[in-house]
């Protein structure tokens, strides 16, 4: 996870029906040293293999075919999650109004103001590199958690609640002396450091909690 | 002008007779000559003496006739033909002259009348009323036959009416003065108090004939409902005489009939008057509301235009912007990337040729084409779009000064669109001087020829005037201070004058207010430019 840099290298996904915008905004991206690929519309972006690499979008509100927020809706449902940008020739308010309510990064109006877009822009993949690494360490604690046992993913529902061994033994029909044993199975195979770095897993996980 | 403002049928005593009009007006006449039929026979049975009934008719024909005569020269001051303020004239002699007959009349005020009168008294000022509605009328239609421009002119609208009301007033005095003071030198028409002398029904027949005629013109002209209903009135009159002249004596019969027809005549055309006045109402209600809709729907259409004109124009910038930011920082690299910021400038140049199409499409929109060019007299167009606004002037209160000079030459252009151009001036110029209170409202405008640029037009008005920081952009499109303005009016006049290789600018006056003018080259240079422009 320290140096995978070459991998890493951002892309910006620019959708505009207008050429010249296109690669004027393109060409904007690539001078500060930035990854930039271009479509014309929302049906090109979808049907495009895209590298898993962090990135975002840059949006024209007003597309032919589905509008921006529309394909706003499509990308949430086909769990894409790559942040968007909206820019608009327009800019009315109620417009940009919905756009951020759906989750919209930023809303800029056309034509654009360069600092305002690239913050905007590195705004944007900083948030997809954020969503990205946790969505890493989830997978792997997933991959963890898939490795216990049964009677150890009960032991850890139990542990979890911060309950001591003698407790949880009684719950769980248990020896005293098995709980520890699979206590520490659990402690070994989850990575966990700690009783609370086991408790924040569980929590990434979406463990539940035994009831007792 | 006038002929087309007619046929718009918005002229309430010019309104065309529609078939129902004809219909019934045919009808009521039918249903007049029916009861005088089966009246006539009758007509010299003595009933009672009703004393009361004498005022009570009277005083209704009086009122009836003043309305009408105010309301025709309420149309007068409006559309200012002759013969409507003679018509006036004639209903206002005939509700004064009633007066006069009442008070003189035996046996209702006093045994023998008021104001001296004689035996012979009342029944003179029945002839001299009964004669001369008539003759009115047929000034009437007289007139109304002339040339429709047979008009006062505007600013002696005024004096005429008080000169008619004056000589009508005159003429009332002087018969009346006739009848009573004169009454032994005018032959005599009562035996007693109710009985006529074999003479009477001679006079009778002459002022039956005056009326007779009236009618047959009527018959001749009947355009407008006015027309229509006067007919029906005369043809009550007619009645009235006969009847009267067949009953031969007071209180009898076709005494009291007579009188019932001169009430008719006394109303029909009041009641035309008020019931087209109410149809023109509502149907200018109607039209307002029309307008008012049509203002809110363009100017939906003005912001959905300008809002879809901004985006056109932004999306090319939007090119220019980031690529001349893209080609800066190829720029401040520290090894510049030379051939990639020159792509980078190569594009501000293509978007900035398409930003340039962009406007010319938008103004491709606006052209305003001179179409079907014509020669024109500025003149007449001024005069035309005066008389237009003619109504506007008298009810703002706005004193006219036109200084057109004579012998101008004729320009080659579009008539509806320079019209339109004077049209919009001195709209603009009557709503700047609507506020205006503390000086006189005067709107001059003049024509003169200025040699090397044609004719040129000034409209000067002592309005509110421009806000000086306001002079540069008001000819600029969307730009208004009117709360319901779309902005455009202005923008579209110098287009429409540039259009025909004129120039049209505004001066602010020292003294409030402000002067626009134009100019417009002269037919033969017109041409010649034209001809070297045209596409």
């Amino acid at each position: 996870m320290a140096n995978p840099m070459r991998e890493e290298q951002p892309v910006v996904f620019v959708i505009d029906d207008d050429a010249s915008v296109r690669e004027a905004v393109i060409d904007l991206l690539r001078s500060i040293g930035l990854g930039a690929k271009s479509f014309g519309s929302t049906q090109e972006f979808l049907q495009s293999t895209r590298p898993d690499v962090p990135g975002c979008i840059v949006l024209d509100v007003r597309l032919p075919g589905p509008s921006g927020l529309e394909f706003q809706r499509m990308l949430i449902n086909s769990n894409i999650q790559l942040p968007i940008i909206f820019i608009s020739a327009h800019g009315d308010i109620p417009m940009s109004v919905r756009a951020m309510k759906s989750g919209a990064t930023e809303f800029l109006t056309k034509p654009l103001h360069e600092q305002q877009l690239l913050d905007a822009v590195q705004a944007g993949i900083e948030r997809d590199r954020a969503r990205r690494k946790e969505a890493k360490v989830v997978a792997e604690l997933k991959e963890r958690f898939e490795s216990l046992t049964p009677r150890e993913r009960e032991v850890l529902t139990l542990v979890i609640t911060g309950r001591p061994n003698k407790q949880i033994a009684s719950q769980a029909n248990l020896s005293e002396m098995t709980v520890k044993v699979h206590r520490s199975q659990v402690m070994r195979k989850m990575q966990a450091k700690s009783l609370v770095d086991l408790v924040r897993m569980a929590d990434k996980l979406g463990v539940p909690t035994r009831k007792a | 002008m006038s002929e087309r403002a007619d046929q718009d049928g918005i002229v309430l005593v010019d309104l065309p007779a529609g078939p129902t009009q004809r219909r019934t007006a045919f009808a009521v006449a039918l249903a007049l000559l029916g009861s005088a039929a089966v009246a006539a026979p009758f007509a010299s049975v003595q009933l009672r003496q009703f004393e009361a009934f004498i005022p009570v008719s009277q005083t209704f024909i009086f009122v009836n006739d003043l309305i009408t005569s105010v309301l025709l020269i309420a149309q007068f001051v409006i559309v200012r033909w002759r013969a409507i303020l003679v018509l006036a004239s004639g209903y206002l002699f005939t509700a004064l002259i009633d007066v006069t007959q009442l008070l003189t009349f035996p046996g209702t005020f006093t045994p023998t009348g008021l104001l001296g009168a004689g035996l012979q008294t009342t029944g003179w000022l029945y002839e001299f009323w009964h004669f001369g509605f008539p003759i009115a009328v047929i000034l009437y239609v007289v007139l109304r036959n002339q040339a429709p421009e047979n008009r006062v002119s505007h600013k002696s609208t005024r004096t005429a009416v008080a000169v008619s009301v004056a000589v009508v007033i005159g003429m009332v005095l002087g018969l009346s003065w006739l009848a009573t003071a004169g009454e032994e030198y005018l032959p005599k028409l009562f035996l007693d108090r109710s009985r006529q002398t074999p003479a009477a029904p001679f006079f009778s027949g002459l002022v039956l004939l005056v009326s007779i005629v009236a009618l047959l013109m009527l018959w001749f002209r009947q355009r407008s409902v006015l027309d229509l209903w006067l007919m029906v009135a005369m043809c009550a009159w007619s009645l009235d005489i006969v009847i009267q002249t067949l009953a031969a004596s007071r209180f009898t019969l076709g005494f009291y009939a007579s009188r019932v027809y001169a009430l008719v005549t006394a109303t029909a055309v009041l009641v035309v008057l008020l019931w087209e006045t109410m149809t023109l109402y509502a149907r200018l209600a109607v039209s307002v509301f029309a307008q008012r809709r049509e203002r809110e729907r363009r100017m939906m259409t003005m912001e959905a235009l300008a809002a879809s004109i901004a985006h056109e124009m932004k999306q090319p910038l939007t090119g220019m912007v980031s690529s001349a930011n893209a080609a800066l920082r190829w720029l401040d690299r520290p090894v510049p990337e030379l051939q990639t910021a020159r792509a980078s400038l190569q594009r501000i140049v293509t978007d900035g040729h398409r930003a340039a199409e962009v406007l010319d499409s938008v103004r491709s929109l606006f052209q305003v084409a001179v179409q079907e060019k014509a020669s024109i007299s500025i003149n007449t167009l001024i005069l035309e779009v005066l008389e237009l606004a003619d109504v506007q002037f008298q009810s703002d209160a706005v004193v006219l000064i036109t200084e057109l000079a004579v012998d101008l030459p004729v320009v080659s252009g579009n008539k509806g669109q320079l019209q339109e151009v004077i049209l919009n001036l001195v709209t603009n110029a009557l709503e700047a001087m609507e506020p205006v209170t503390d000086r006189a409202r005067v709107l001059k405008v003049s024509s003169t020829f200025v040699s090397g640029q044609g004719i040129l037009t000034a409209i000067e008005d002592s309005g509110i005037g421009i806000d000086p920081k306001n002079i540069e952009v008001i000819f600029d499109a969307f730009f208004t201070t009117k709360p319901t303005g779309t902005g455009i009016g202005l923008a579209i006049c110098r287009s429409i004058i540039e259009a025909h290789d004129g120039r049209l600018w505004v001066t602010p006056k020292q003294s409030g207010g402000v002067i626009f003018q134009f100019t417009v080259p002269v037919a033969s240079e017109t041409t010649k430019q034209s001809g070297a422009m045209a596409p």
